[in-house]
């Protein structure tokens, strides 16, 4: 039985969203997703980590998995206790290199303002930002699991 | 993505008037920078007060930009909320920008 079977704990807000591949579906779903969590005075209305995560989760599905390509589906879960999001994206693109996750170590900072990074941030962020995470490749999709406390 | 722009002393600022710089406005962002950056030659400091939230991508546009700026004018940054200033933080990009608490506190 997976964390997403289990019964939701008290006060928790359950969502199941699917969206289109593109960046600007995702900025909807995390403006929608943050006004009803408002909207039903849950703590994570106020809170930032778990939009930063899942930003960064399902925009790198819509750049890699779906390689920019709209018309795609993004299946989300998403439980919001109020001290925890639980989070299963499914997507349906190429699976990760290697079948696993990427390090997801900082960009290193360059001595002038011509080396300085700008990009290679978000798999750092996901990962210093997550309790759990977890990647798996079945039956043709990509499944992400991973929780961020709501702080 | 709209940025206004206005001068205190030398100093350009460019008021970024949206709520958020995310993977779907990142590339208007970083073409309106270069435009509002072409002309004039002191500093420029981005006043980020209205962002409420900004991903890897927005981040990585504001670091282009800096990399863009014409030669000899530097970009600060003032005003960042929360949730932007955990990013910069946790990404170590507030070493390399000069960041300020406000508008006011860039200018004095």
């Amino acid at each position: 039985m997976n964390k997403w079977d289990q019964n939701d704990p008290p006060g928790a807000l359950r969502f199941e969203r699917r969206i289109d591949s593109t960046s600007t579906a995702v900025s909807v779903l995390l403006c929608d997703l943050r006004n009803e969590l408002q909207a039903a005075n849950h703590r994570a209305g106020s809170s930032d980590t778990w939009e930063i995560v899942l930003a960064e989760a399902i925009n790198n599905v819509v750049e890699h998995a779906y390689m920019e390509h709209a018309g795609h589906p993004v299946a989300l879960k998403l439980v919001f206790s109020p001290v925890l999001l639980t989070a299963e994206m499914t997507d349906w693109g190429l699976p990760m290199p290697n079948l696993t996750l990427p390090e997801g170590t900082a960009p290193e900072i360059g001595e002038t303002a011509e080396d300085q990074p700008e990009g290679g941030f978000g798999w750092h962020l996901i990962k210093a930002l997550t309790e759990q995470l977890e990647y798996k490749r079945q039956d043709s999709t990509n499944k992400l699991l991973f929780s961020v406390k709501i702080d | 993505m709209q940025l206004t722009q206005r001068q205190i002393e030398l100093r350009d600022i460019i008021k970024v008037e949206a709520q958020r710089i995310d993977a779907a406005v990142a590339v208007q962002f970083k073409d309106a920078m270069r435009t509002a950056v072409a002309e004039g030659t002191g500093p420029v400091v981005l006043d980020l007060s209205e962002v409420e939230f900004i991903d890897s991508s927005g981040l990585g546009a504001i670091v282009a930009s800096m990399k863009a700026m014409p030669e000899g004018r530097v970009l600060e940054l003032a005003g960042l909320l929360p949730a932007v200033d955990k990013v910069f933080r946790m990404t170590r990009m507030d070493r390399i920008f000069t960041l300020h608490a406000s508008v006011e506190d860039a200018c004095s």
